[in-house]
């Protein structure tokens, strides 16, 4: 069985169908692209399995659990992570504290009153936080406020935090949004490594086609709040709706440049 | 059956008034986003400035009226919306609160330093006599004249919003600001007269019901609640809903007015609980129907990002432990050589340290809001004062009190803490007037109070200040490490963040419930205290308004750090008669303007080196630039 599963998934704003009827899975390990033009319901659908939106029609499973009802807390501990198109950092903290209150969530290690009592031991969260900054090469910047950090060092430290909750699904929402052309393919080096063998499934929104063809093994395509192709890279980009809808000529230029 | 019929028929012209309120708050809400606090002190305002132009300059009431509604309340409109509250727009909720708190505790000093604090009484403005509408139920003229005037402005609201091209661009900028100022609507303009509007509205609301309730600088400014209530009942957007929710308020209280079993002192509260009871009925409707409009509404409003003011330099583990224990010491050491008034002042700024790091640790770190912690205060004096006449040992009695405050939070946050800082502030405020209702009835010792002993170790003044100083030294360095703990490090990330902090897996209302409590725990100690260093506390001592007083200072002492905390302590001591007008005109303005400097006045003290350090060297590399200059002058010269 699938890892993430959502059914027939119906999400409305007031007379919008933002997201109408769609079905999509992704498996262990898997690393799945969801592309469309803008406004075709892909954050939202992403919402709707992160947990911060409801659906108003359709089942999301995650796990083997039915997880439609529970809070966005409860499946990020059940191994959801996410990141999000508008960065949300915790802009007061430090890079460094970015990371490790997330992994210090995973641990548990907040401990209300003996926090209070005042404490200084060091736990496993602070050395996963550590080892997360090395894999995504953030380590200088760590004791910066991370409101101070630049978009795209900001789009690292989003999925580094998302790492460190130890997820077995990433959602990732257009991380190479607002990127040049260079931090774009060091993020596109930093997803590969995430995405290995060993790593979570990954669902990947994101508007830079290459990235998305070049990480992807599936790539869902929706408009206008449906689902209109799924499939391989290549057969994405052979569907004659896809290219209708949206692609064309962007998928056109993309090839001509491989070739 | 007469009876009731009676009750709702005596609503109608109350609830046409909160409608009025609510109305204006709508309008002012949808329009800027700033949820105005100090509404119904607008109104209350506009109603002494009727008094005065009618008795003091004798004008005619038409004149007197027009004056204040048509004159002075747009003006005032105008100017608050363009110095005060078009900035706010894109502001954290908390700062909004903040600033319109302090607008409100303002208003209340300046009303009190002009007209003074005494209650007056107006001169009716609408013919005396009464109808029979049927049976025994009469209606004055007044009231007659209160709901056809109210009902009127309302229509006249009501009309521009949805008929007027004004009212297009109203509902424009409140569906999409961005797409509206892309199409040429100026929304600045329209917030300018959204706010003119509004304050019009309060004003006509304070002119009517002056002379029936008298003037008085605290009913009208409380009518924020109801009005609250009411406005909640249309999402804080439909006016129609909102004036359905101001007559189910106002047919609320009054029956649970006549209803109340005569001589039941304790259940005076009942009528002030009636909005904040709608309020916790709704918002539990919400919870339990989360896929409901209402439930999704209130989704939404927890989940709007708040962004919080710009950021503190974090100051040195060890060497905020070595400046506190200096602190500590010299206090210690300047005990003894203080007296009479002195001693004091430092004394009630000791006692007060719980209270201030309490909003320290809820407002700066995990960025809610409570105006109730007066009501967690007052539990812990009134229940120390028991345990303590009882024979319990007096810091058993202490720390007794500072728990008794903490279920009395759970209460009121379980509620409050799954919604934005907003309607936390609304809902804490609401049952802060209701608890204070009952600290007013024979079960806290009615105005005579409750006495509480001293321990017999620490009789004296002297020797009690070192027990304020230890509960004080306690309570800070308690809200000193939580800064610095993983806890600290959670509350800032869901201060910052909700919508990320939930996504890495922490539960919003555990944390949220935990500051809460730990919060009135240190309010409750430091009623306590405060308890003991006056021997007696009276429900006069724990005012509700108070709550709003605190939260000004300690925004003016800093909400960034727990030095904040004994900046605002120090303030509160110092300042003297802390509730008179003119520190209540100060701290008010002082909230409004420090409230976006979240490091207060605790900061600027303490980056002063800082700052000095940089002059210096700034100096030093002008001063190298300008030798440097020199030399290259003089070799080119050579």
């Amino acid at each position: 069985m699938a890892l993430l599963e959502a059914r027939e998934v119906t999400v409305r704003f007031g007379g919008l169908v933002a997201v109408d009827a769609v079905s999509l899975a992704v498996d262990e390990g898997e690393t799945v692209g969801l592309i469309g033009p803008n406004g075709a319901g892909k954050t939202t659908l992403l919402g709707a399995v992160g947990g911060q939106v409801i659906p108003h029609e359709g089942r999301v499973r995650f796990g083997g659990h039915d997880v439609t009802d529970w809070e966005p807390e409860r499946r990020a501990m059940a191994g959801i992570g996410r990141t999000f198109q508008r960065l949300e950092l915790f802009r007061k903290l430090t890079v460094f504290e970015n990371l490790l209150v997330a992994a210090e969530a995973r641990f548990g290690e907040a401990a209300f009153i003996v926090d209070l009592a005042g404490r200084t031991r060091r736990g496993q969260a602070e050395a996963l936080a550590r080892e997360v900054a090395a894999r995504l090469g953030i380590e200088a910047v760590l004791d910066r406020l991370a409101d101070h950090v630049p978009t795209g060092l900001g789009r690292l430290v989003e999925i580094g935090r998302a790492l460190c909750t130890g997820p077995r699904l990433l959602l990732l929402d257009e991380p190479a949004g607002g990127l040049d052309e260079a931090e774009t393919q060091r993020l596109a080096d930093v997803l590969r490594e995430v995405g290995g063998p060993e790593g979570p499934a990954v669902l990947l929104v994101e508007h830079d086609l290459r990235v998305v063809m070049d990480l992807c093994q599936r790539i869902a395509v929706m408009d206008f709040g449906r689902l209109i192709a799924e499939g391989s890279p290549a057969e994405v980009r052979d569907d004659p709706a896809v290219q209708a809808a949206y692609l064309g000529e962007v998928v056109d230029a993309g090839t001509a440049r491989g070739a | 059956m007469d009876r009731l019929l009676g009750i709702l028929i005596v609503a109608v012209p109350v609830g046409s008034v909160y409608a009025l309120v609510a109305a204006g708050l709508v309008l002012t809400y949808r329009t800027s986003r700033v949820f105005n606090f100090a509404h119904g002190a607008v109104a209350m305002f506009s109603a002494y400035l009727f008094w005065h132009a009618r008795v003091r300059w004798g004008m005619p009431t038409p004149w007197a009226a027009a004056l204040v509604v048509l004159g002075f309340a747009p003006l005032l409109g105008v100017l608050l919306e363009r110095l005060v509250f078009r900035p706010l727009r894109d502001a954290a909720t908390s700062v909004k609160v903040v600033v319109t708190v302090g607008l409100l505790v303002a208003l209340q000093g300046a009303v009190a330093l002009i007209w003074g604090t005494e209650s007056r009484f107006l001169a009716p403005i609408f013919p005396e006599g009464s109808v029979r509408v049927f049976g025994a139920v009469h209606l004055g003229f007044d009231q007659l004249g209160i709901a056809a005037v109210s009902l009127l402005t309302l229509g006249a609201i009501g009309a521009i919003v949805r008929w007027t091209p004004f009212g297009l661009r109203v509902r424009a900028a409140v569906d999409r600001p961005e797409l509206a100022e892309l199409v040429g609507v100026n929304t600045g303009l329209v917030s300018a007269a959204a706010w003119t509007l509004g304050f019009a509205a309060a004003a006509v609301a304070g002119i009517l019901l002056s002379p029936v309730l008298g003037l008085d600088t605290f009913i009208l400014t409380l009518f924020v609640i109801q009005a609250f209530a009411a406005a909640l009942f249309g999402r804080l957007r439909s006016l129609p809903l909102a004036l359905a929710g101001a007559l189910v308020v106002a047919v609320a209280e009054e029956a649970a007015s006549a209803y109340v079993p005569a001589g039941c002192e304790i259940c005076l509260a009942i009528r002030p609980a009636v909005p904040f009871a709608l309020i916790f009925a709704l918002l539990a409707v919400a919870a339990l129907l989360p896929r409901s409009g209402l439930g999704r509404w209130v989704r939404a409003q927890a989940a709007e990002p708040s962004a919080p003011p710009p950021s503190a330099p974090r100051s040195r583990g060890r060497w905020s432990w070595t400046v506190g224990a200096g602190a500590v010491l010299l206090l210690a050491a300047t005990g003894p050589f203080l007296d009479g008034v002195w001693l004091l002042r430092v004394e009630r700024g000791l006692a007060m340290t719980g209270v201030f790091a309490g909003l320290v640790v809820l407002a700066g770190l995990s960025g809610q809001i409570s105006l109730a912690h007066t009501a967690f205060a007052g539990t812990g004096a009134f229940v120390a004062a028991a345990l303590t006449a009882a024979g319990v040992p007096f810091v058993v009695a202490l720390v007794a009190g500072g728990l008794a405050a903490v279920p009395v939070a759970v209460f009121v946050a379980l509620p409050a803490i799954r919604l934005q800082g907003l309607h936390v502030a609304l809902i804490t405020f609401g049952f802060g007037l209701v608890v204070a209702k009952l600290f007013e009835s024979q079960l806290t010792g009615g105005t005579t109070g409750m006495a509480v002993s001293r321990p017999s170790w620490a009789a004296s003044d002297h020797a009690y200040y070192y027990v304020l100083l230890a509960v004080a030294a306690l309570v800070v360095a308690g809200a000193r490490n939580l800064h610095r703990s993983p806890t600290g490090r959670v509350l800032g990330a869901i201060r910052d963040s909700e919508v990320a902090a939930r996504a890495i897996g922490v539960s919003l209302p555990l944390y949220r419930l935990a500051v809460f409590s730990l919060s009135a725990f240190m309010a409750g100690l430091a009623g306590a205290s405060l308890g003991g260093l006056q021997g007696r506390v009276t429900f006069l001592d724990f005012h509700p308004l108070l709550s709003l007083v605190w939260l000004s200072v300690a925004v003016i002492g800093g909400l960034g750090s727990p030095w904040g905390a004994v900046a605002a302590a120090a303030i509160w001591g110092l300042g003297g008669s802390a509730a008179g007008p003119w520190s209540q005109l100060a701290f008010g303005a002082g909230a409004m303007a420090l409230a976006r400097h979240e490091r207060g006045l605790a900061g600027l003290v303490l980056s002063a080196p800082t700052a000095l350090s940089r002059l210096g060297s700034t100096l030093g590399r002008a001063a190298a630039v300008h030798d440097g200059e020199v030399i290259r002058g003089a070799a080119r010269g050579a």
